[in-house]
């Protein structure tokens, strides 16, 4: 993971990781380490996680279908109020070449039937305030920002 | 993942010994979960105060573990830091589960 401080009040992070759960886990853990390092984005509530790790999770399971072997590229560029984030992948394009739309899950249902999945493309479309993505040849590029806030 | 379970004041609470419940935990978690509550009957307490972060795999195997529970029996939750409180919002699951703001207050409810 490369880290580097512009104009002393960003952050950027550059990273590559394996397409597993446990690498995105431990992704995570390092950027909050360096997010704690660097006052005052040590304050940031967990938005940004959130949201990182769903696109992450989704890669791993969708576009590498779990198999563990896909290579993902990260950036994020943290400002004073925005998180850019970027995320490049090999694996497989998005069914019909563009983002799920998802739709507000049903919860006035009986408890066995309620949804135990799904919340993902919910919580990205929620959190972020732009989303773009893009197949090119080979390789899928999502792109998003997302305000930030701080921890109340 | 480490979940104990204990008896306390009349009820079982289950308490969550890992800082986050994600995707590369879930299925323990859902695993684990399905042992401890083989014999669920009465109220159950999912003591959260020690997870700060959760994710929607997290979340699905906390709802996948409430419909364990066999009728008559209840999962509640204690005890959501700021960030796990924010994705049940997200999400209207907190509509769907009894929310104490702390194991202690979940006791004396």
């Amino acid at each position: 993971m490369k880290a580097q401080c512009l104009d002393g009040d960003r952050l950027s992070i550059r990273t590559s990781l394996r397409s597993t759960p446990d690498a995105v886990s431990e992704t995570l853990r390092e950027v909050r380490v360096r997010l704690n390092d660097m006052p005052p984005l040590d304050c940031l509530d967990s938005t940004w996680e959130v949201i990182v790790a769903e696109v992450l999770n989704n890669i791993v399971e969708h576009a590498y279908d779990d198999s563990h072997t896909g290579e993902i590229d990260l950036t994020l560029l943290f400002g004073p109020t925005t998180m850019n984030a970027e995320f490049i992948d090999y694996g497989r394009a998005m069914p019909n070449g563009t983002l799920p739309c998802p739709r507000d899950a049903d919860l006035d249902v009986p408890r066995a039937d309620l949804p135990e999945g799904g919340f993902g493309w919910m919580l990205i479309h929620t959190l972020a305030s732009h989303v773009e993505y893009r197949h090119d040849g080979g390789s899928n590029r999502l792109a998003l920002e997302l305000r930030l806030d701080t921890k109340s | 993942m480490q979940l104990t379970r204990q008896t306390r004041s009349g009820l079982e609470m289950i308490t969550v010994d890992a800082d986050r419940i994600d995707a590369a935990v879930a299925i323990q978690f859902k695993d684990r979960m399905r042992e401890l509550l083989a014999d669920a009957s009465g109220r159950f307490v999912l003591n959260l105060e020690r997870v700060d972060f959760i994710d929607s795999s997290g979340l699905g195997a906390i709802v996948a573990a409430m419909k364990l529970m066999p009728p008559g029996a209840k999962l509640e939750l204690a005890g959501l830091s700021p960030a796990v409180d924010k994705v049940f919002r997200m999400t209207r699951m907190d509509s769907i589960f009894t929310i104490y703001p702390s194991a202690d207050t979940a006791l004396s409810a």
